[in-house]
């Protein structure tokens, strides 16, 4: 950098001064960042460097059924072809997309060490390998179709584009993050399923607000879980474009005897597992209060995911910690929304609605692009199968013309002469090969015109029609979110509901309280309390108001220091231990599942309960799982029991299938299965293998097509079953009337389940008498003593059991008033 | 003297933080002139100091932040005329045993007209590309070399731009930027047919 004072005569020597220099050396540096480097284009929601990587993938032809292929050769290619910077710049990249922590929807495929949550960084270039991830096909489909503008690269040698199809909106979808020169981004990433329901109803609604939208699109979804909170802010930010969401971790309460330890399960994004842990530490090790009550702190996270526990010493005060905790740590975190955009080749800050709104134009641009594309193929094609069929159809005269003529030239100047033939017409005959001239290739070049004059229509009219062209926007999106839908990974709490996840855990009791006997009430709703026994046995005498809340579905007895298992219809299980539950009167309401497991489902509902008497439990106790789909699922108890974890899968189900009943599994008795349609079978046990926890199970009944199985139980041949339709008729069988068969059979019609009848809403095996509360349409109830139900034959046709006429039952079930 | 990577930002550092940095302590002792008040012009070793950065966007930010460090450091450097900016080439035009370069896109176009069709570019954007010789011929050569001398004329207006692009304060450089900043240079370009080559 430096010069020896004796070369004194340079020859062009220009002078600028500082101002000058530094506005001409930052105003290129600066265009250049905004622009080219750190931040999105809004179509396709891609800095350059990820463009770029994800381009040279599709040209190395790396897609999701082709083995990997070392990163390094990915990097090289990259930076050979269109990336002239540091390769690590790229390395870093490619990782990035392939890091399920980060990213919402994975476009990279990568094998090996790809980093951690801990902040471990990827192993060397050399070592791991990548390819594209299915949906990164979405992001390229349709891009050898002419549907995007491409520019030459740095040494214009090869051309790039300027920005992938991006067939869904992968800019609310992953997200971004980037600096630049005196401006930023940061854009959350979203569920795609949601983002695309948002695309949708923005083409259905064009003006649609903003709260309506939000209703699609509820908030960010980070890939790494959590809970943000409903607010005013998260609004504000997708109005402007600016604003704040507010990231906690998900965690529990466990116990240990009378210790206690809060769990975490799922962190705020992009926070490093390692680093909050370490600040734990520190935290206790300062000795102040309340941190000087942790004892310990664990991570066991391992393969199947993230779990850390903070052990507490006897007499701590979880909520109280917990509370500080997200205070003074990462546990919370705030995420600074600030969605600027390359839109129109400037940086512009959007909201949400301006987001989709780019996008869709982007999209009809494309799919104009597209249709044009695929009309010019079909125009050329059909010109070409016209000119061979005419020559197919006077093949006399053509060949008579080419064996006149002197060359190839001369023969097709005069077949165009003669037959009024184009140019590439005439070429394609002198290339036909002789076998087109059969009978069975002269029907398929008319079926093909055929075909093309229907497609050149389609797509004639899909370009004059601004309607038709978002249509396949929508059908294409819908395919696409059919494919790669998931379930939201981030909770989204409403604003009453901020303090209320581990609070409502608080132990109301003394360390010392006695072991209460009682029982675990399961409401029909999902919702559960604990009751002493003393209130369980009064309970008859004491009738309130009937609502749906009444509806008992099941009571599990137990003493308040023992576990019970909440099984819910979303096929998971939770371990509870009873005394987490406040004790309730009779009279009280239960208390929301996910208020006791906060990393469920909102949706979710507890529907069986079973807690395992210790005593008679044995190595190889099973239980036993139905769903509405009729499937039966035996596995070992003890797999349950076992794990450390204590909300987990209990079984697997298909889409739409819902875990219904789940009982202990007793060799001498059978199933039975009531579908909506009134059919009934009582099958055999015996070859319902023992299966792991993670499988769906064997058929138990064969359904009719659109049928569903409504009640399924473990049953001895004491009791009686009742079923009940929703315009009210029902009657009561004995059990013993159905005959044990094999399993998979469809059964025997146990009632009428037509028009006038209805499908079943309510069915049950009965061996104490008790009430049924039923509530109809007109938002009447009323509660009917079973034994007043008719016992009839399987083939009887049912009686009318409300006292109400012409009315539909809504909901049924027993009432809490024994 | 190789310096590798972007070096510190002056503007935004504290000078201890400054003297730890290594390129900075070479660059000071490599000029022998000792820096801040008590930065002397007579005793520096060389009679000019270029500053040769890539002729890229990422250059042309290192040529600034080494700027910044010697207007705040070694602010009688440049008002002596001592600092000065090479000029690599941006681009080589080569047609069979014809080479000739190029260092900005008018004289590009000139060299393009000149030498008709079916040329070769090589657009430069680091010196790493070009070989010793190459490097000698277009940009250290005395005879050749085309060089910008840095002065100072106005010093407060230098001092308060320096603060703006270099400094914490985001929403000055925002400001600066939207009002200078071209973001349409890139339509411009395809505007001219250059990229639709």
């Amino acid at each position: 950098m430096s010069e020896e004072i004796k070369n004194e005569n340079d020859l062009r020597v220009y002078e600028k001064t500082v101002e000058q220099v530094m506005h001409d050396s930052m105003m290129p540096f600066s265009e250049y960042v905004i622009l080219d480097r750190a931040l999105p284009r809004v179509e396709d929601g891609l800095k350059p460097v990820q463009r770029r990587i994800l381009y040279s993938m599709y040209e190395l032809g790396l897609t999701h059924d082709k083995p990997h292929k070392k990163c390094a050769r990915i990097v090289g290619e990259c930076l050979g072809k269109y990336h002239p910077h540091g390769d690590t710049s790229v390395y870093d990249a490619l990782v990035r997309l392939a890091q399920s922590f980060n990213m919402s929807e994975c476009l990279v495929d990568g094998h090996g060490n790809f980093g951690s949550v801990d902040g471990d960084s990827a192993a060397a270039m050399r070592y791991t390998e990548a390819r594209l991830a299915p949906i990164a096909q979405e992001m390229l489909r349709d891009l050898d179709k002419d549907t995007v503008t491409f520019s030459l690269n740095f040494d214009d040698s090869l051309k790039e584009p300027d920005m992938l199809p991006g067939r869904y909106p992968n800019l609310l979808v992953n997200g971004a993050s980037g600096i630049a020169v005196g401006l930023a981004t940061n854009i959350p990433t979203h569920n795609i399923t949601e983002v695309i329901d948002g695309a949708v109803a923005m083409i259905d609604n064009p003006h649609i607000k903003l709260d309506d939208l939000m209703e699609v699109i509820k908030g960010p979804d980070f890939p790494t879980g959590g809970i943000i909170c409903k607010s005013e802010e998260l609004k504000q930010a997708y109005e402007t474009g600016k604003g704040k969401v507010t990231i906690s971790a998900k965690m529990h309460i466990e116990r240990e005897g009378d210790k206690k330890s809060i769990v975490i399960t799922e962190l705020p994004y992009q926070v490093n597992k390692s680093k909050l842990l370490l600040k734990i530490n520190e935290l206790r090790e300062s000795k102040k209060e309340p941190y000087v009550q942790i004892a310990d702190i664990l991570d066991e996270s391992d393969r199947q995911g993230l779990r850390a526990t903070i052990k507490l010493k006897r007499d701590a005060d979880p909520d109280r910690i917990v509370k500080l905790l997200l205070k003074h740590t990462d546990l919370q975190t705030n995420f600074g929304i600030n969605m600027v955009v390359i839109a129109d080749g400037k940086p512009r800050l959007m909201g949400l609605k301006e987001i989709l709104r780019y996008y869709l134009d982007y999209q009809r641009t494309l799919i104009q692009r597209r249709t044009r594309f695929d009309l010019n193929a079909a125009k050329e094609r059909d010109e070409i199968l016209r000119g061979l069929l005419v020559a197919i159809q006077n093949i006399d005269e053509v060949i008579a013309i080419i064996k006149a003529a002197k060359n190839v030239n001369d023969a097709k100047d005069a077949l165009r002469q003669r037959f009024a033939l184009s140019e590439k017409q005439a070429n394609a005959i002198v290339e036909m090969k002789l076998r087109r001239l059969t009978n069975l290739e002269t029907d398929q070049i008319i079926s093909e015109i055929e075909e093309l004059r229907i497609q050149i229509d389609k797509l004639t009219k899909i370009l004059a029609s601004a309607r038709l062209q978002y249509q396949v926007i929508k059908e294409e999106l819908l395919d696409i979110k059919k494919r790669y839908k998931r379930p939201r990974r981030t909770t989204i709490m409403d604003e009453s509901g901020k303090e209320m996840t581990i609070s409502e855990l608080k132990p109301e009791e003394a360390e010392s309280k006695p072991v209460v006997n009682g029982g675990i009430v399961l409401f029909k709703n999902g919702n559960l309390k604990f009751c002493n026994q003393r209130t369980l046995g009064a309970g008859g005498k004491n009738v309130v108001g009937l609502g749906e809340d009444d509806i008992v579905k099941d009571i599990c007895y137990l003493t308040s220091d023992k576990n019970f298992y909440a099984f819910t219809d979303k096929g998971n299980v939770a371990r509870i231990l009873a005394s987490d539950l406040p004790e309730r009167s009779w009279k009280d309401k239960g208390i929301p599942f996910i208020k006791l497991v906060p990393q469920a489902d909102k949706e979710e509902r507890v529907i069986a309960l079973l807690c395992p008497d210790e005593n008679k439990l044995t190595p190889e106790s099973s239980w036993i799982f139905f769903t509405t789909e009729g499937m039966a699922k035996r596995t070992l108890a003890q797999e349950y029991i076992a794990l450390t974890k204590s909300y987990f899968q209990a079984t697997v189900l298909k889409d739409e299938e819902k875990l219904i009943n789940v009982c202990e599994f007793d060799a001498g008795s059978s199933m039975i299965f009531v579908t909506q349609d009134g059919m009934v079978l009582n099958a055999e046990l015996t070859d319902v293998p023992v299966q792991g926890r993670r499988s769906s199970g064997v058929r138990g009944i064969q359904l009719n097509t659109g049928d569903k199985v409504v009640f399924a139980s473990i049953i001895d041949d004491m009791g009686e079953l009742i079923v009940v339709t929703e315009l009210g008729y029902g009657k009561r069988m004995i059990l013993a009337e159905f005959d044990v068969s094999k399993r998979y059979r469809k059964g025997t019609k146990a009632i009428d389940t037509d028009l006038s009848r209805g499908p079943i809403v309510f069915s049950d095996v009965v061996k104490m008498p008790y009430m049924v509360a039923f509530f109809y349409d007109d938002g009447d109830s009323e509660l009917v003593f079973t034994d007043f139900i008719d016992i009839q034959m399987i083939s009887d046709i049912g009686s009318y059991i409300p006292s109400n006429r012409n009315a539909r039952i809504i909901s049924a079930g027993k009432h809490r008033t024994n | 003297m190789p310096l590798r990577g972007k070096p510190i930002n002056a503007e935004k550092k504290r000078i201890d933080q400054l003297l730890q940095n290594e390129e900075i302590c070479t660059i000071i002792s490599a000029l022998g002139a000792n820096f801040d008040t008590e930065f002397n012009v007579n005793a520096l070793k060389f009679g000019k100091v270029i500053i040769l950065a890539d002729a890229d966007q990422d250059g042309a930010h290192i040529r600034s932040i080494l700027l910044t460090f010697f207007f705040r450091y070694m602010k009688e450097l440049i008002a002596q005329g001592h600092l000065y900016i090479g000029m690599p080439p941006l681009f080589k035009v080569e047609k069979k045993d014809v080479v000739k370069y190029a260092y900005d896109d008018s004289d590009l176009d000139k060299i393009i007209e000149d030498v008709g069709r079916n040329y070769k570019l090589q657009r430069y954007k680091g010196l790493g590309e070009m070989n010793p010789e190459q490097l000698w011929d277009t940009t250290l050569n005395p005879e050749t070399r085309c060089l910008t001398r840095v002065t100072i004329e106005d010093a407060a207006a230098a001092d308060r731009l320096i603060t703006t692009l270099m400094g914490e304060n985001v929403d000055a450089r925002k400001a600066y930027i939207y009002q200078y900043a071209n973001f349409n240079r890139k339509d411009e370009v395809e505007k001219k047919g250059y990229l639709n080559v």
